[in-house]
């Protein structure tokens, strides 16, 4: 008799805090990409940035993590731990969240790439997010971003554009840095019934090579997954590449 | 009552010897496919063609035959045709790519992807003019006539009738099964054996954007299948007519002649060729970090570094 009390209380228990915690509503994230209001035409030579380099983009691929929400009160609640996005896949540019517990929401908040203690070789067992690797000989892990494509060099040519980032290294490559980022992006999000509520998430390419640094193709050329002066100058531009669409 | 008894258990007896016997039931072997260290968890084994130890083994028959596949794929080449595997000798429009690893390829073969599976793949070599050159009817024909195969074929699919579909199916598995991962690099990989100074120097060229640069294309590291599987123009031509598969790298000192057409002779002349010349063109792939120079100007001592490094990937199963 004693135990059937035991069970009885027991299931009370979890309905209760079943109830509390009733998730009621889903979310659809769109991850997009944009250059200065217009959406990305890849392949097209019709981009201009800063510094006045002329270029086009054939591909972004990149990864975010430890995407979360944050409500009025400090609750913070965790969409995904990485999310892998590739303008060439368009299968990877949603993410739904199928439970999303009810409340206001202020801040979605992210690490652009993966920060260190998430960024381990191996991880990513299957392409695309293994094609993403970043040789530990360089600090290992995987690449946050590879922006692919050409940009019209001093001779007028069609140079690659690699903006590959990752971890930094020191010069004889026996230092490494975490240039990962938290990117914090205000949201008006009010969850409280059973429906699907969504919020675009969009990468101005622009804004990359904008502010706080004119970051000119010229200047650092194609290669600079060894050159944590270009790494870091990208990373204190990234802060305010990304924008909520609420559509 | 004690004959109608009797009579029910005869007719039961009768019955049950009509029904097939448990050692005609259809029971093949599943084959274990292996996942060697840093491969990929996820291959191209299709539901309506799942590998199983007699499959396999009637693919192996099949690859073999006078008239099949390893009249050209040849084991000590990695299943390429070997030095004298050139356009010219062969007569095809591309050369041979090795077919081992290919159970992780997800992407298409042949050299420009155009062919979606290693079954349309069977079919494909059997029927070009240019390489097997056989009606499958013929072929058809042909196994149904053998005192063997039909036997192989009920083993293998639970029926001992022939078709090519099958044949694609038997093969298909064959080829799935060649899985290659014990050379002196991943022996390193694995902590059982160290590779030279040089090799290792070749190494870090080689997985290094300012060093050769080859990985964003052909893989290492956390990449062991040593390719992307995917396709590139590397700058071979001023006037390029495409793009190609990145080939793997694994027993890359076997698979000579080397690109699509063959042009290269020696592993020398490839990486003569990554090191400056390499051609421009608007179209060449944006991986190609430094075609703007023409190459990754390795030095002579980097060039014999990075040759020593892809001679650790040669594989000792092939031996």
């Amino acid at each position: 008799m004693k135990t059937k009390l035991h069970i009885v209380l027991l299931w009370a228990l979890v309905l209760a805090a079943t109830a509390c915690s009733n998730p009621v509503g889903s979310l659809t994230l769109t991850a997009s990409h944009e250059v200065d209001g217009t959406p990305l035409v890849t392949d097209a030579l019709r981009y201009t940035n800063e510094a006045g380099n002329a270029y086009l983009v054939n591909e972004v691929q990149w990864f975010l993590s430890n995407l979360e929400l944050e409500d009025y009160e400090g609750n913070r609640v965790m969409l995904t731990k990485t999310w892998y996005i590739d303008t060439n896949l368009p299968e990877t540019q949603t993410l739904r969240v199928p439970e999303i517990p009810a409340a206001s929401y202020r801040i979605l908040r992210f690490t652009f790439g993966l920060c260190d203690a998430d960024n381990l070789s191996g991880a990513f067992g299957n392409p695309p997010e293994s094609n993403m690797f970043w040789p530990d000989e360089l600090g290992g892990g995987y690449h946050y971003m590879k922006l692919n494509g050409k940009y019209r060099n001093a001779d007028s040519l069609l140079a690659p554009l690699a903006i590959h980032l990752g971890r930094g290294q020191n010069a004889d490559l026996t230092a490494f840095y975490d240039n990962s980022f938290t990117v914090e992006l205000p949201i008006e999000l009010d969850v409280y019934d059973h429906r699907d509520y969504s919020l675009g998430l969009v990468m101005n390419l622009n804004q990359w090579f904008r502010t706080p640094h004119v970051y000119d193709f010229n200047t650092f050329g194609s290669a600079i997954m060894q050159n944590q002066q270009a790494q870091t100058l990208l990373k204190e531009n990234g802060f305010d590449t990304f924008h909520i669409n609420h559509p | 009552m004690k004959h109608l008894a009797t009579i029910g258990l005869l007719v039961l007896l009768a019955l049950t010897a009509c029904q097939p016997q448990p050692e005609d039931t259809y029971r093949p072997t599943p084959y274990e496919l292996p996942t060697p260290l840093f491969f990929p968890s996820q291959n191209n084994i299709p539901a309506d063609n799942p590998m199983t130890e007699e499959g396999v083994a009637l693919g192996d028959q099949l690859f073999h035959e006078a008239n099949g596949c390893a009249q050209c794929h040849k084991r000590e080449y990695s299943y390429e045709g070997g030095p004298g595997a050139t356009l010219e000798h062969l007569g095809t429009t591309h050369t041979m790519l090795p077919l081992i690893n290919l159970a992780w390829n997800t992407t298409g073969l042949g050299w420009q992807s155009q062919i979606p599976t290693l079954e349309d793949m069977v079919y494909a070599a059997y029927t070009d003019p240019l390489e097997i050159n056989m009606d499958t009817a013929e072929v058809v024909q042909s196994l149904r006539q053998s005192d063997t195969y039909p036997e192989l074929f009920r083993k293998a699919f639970g029926t001992d009738e022939i078709t090519f579909v099958r044949v694609e199916k038997a093969i298909a598995q064959y080829v799935r099964s060649l899985v290659f991962a014990n050379s002196k690099f991943d022996r390193y990989l694995r902590g059982e054996e160290q590779l030279s100074q040089d090799e290792l120097n070749g190494y870090r060229l080689f997985i290094t954007e300012n060093g050769a640069d080859c990985f964003h294309c052909h893989g290492g590291g956390s990449n062991a299948l040593f390719t992307t599987h995917l396709r590139y123009n590397n700058g071979l031509d001023a006037q390029p007519e495409g793009t190609f598969k990145a080939p793997t790298l694994r027993n890359i000192a076997l698979t000579a002649p080397y690109m699509h057409d063959g042009r290269f002779r020696t592993l020398d002349e490839v990486i003569d060729f990554y090191s400056e010349g390499v051609q421009y063109s608007d179209d060449i792939s944006p991986l190609m970090h430094h075609v703007m120079e023409g190459g990754v100007h390795l030095t002579p001592i980097e060039k014999q570094q990075l040759k020593a490094f892809l001679n650790t990937l040669t594989d000792d199963e092939l031996h």
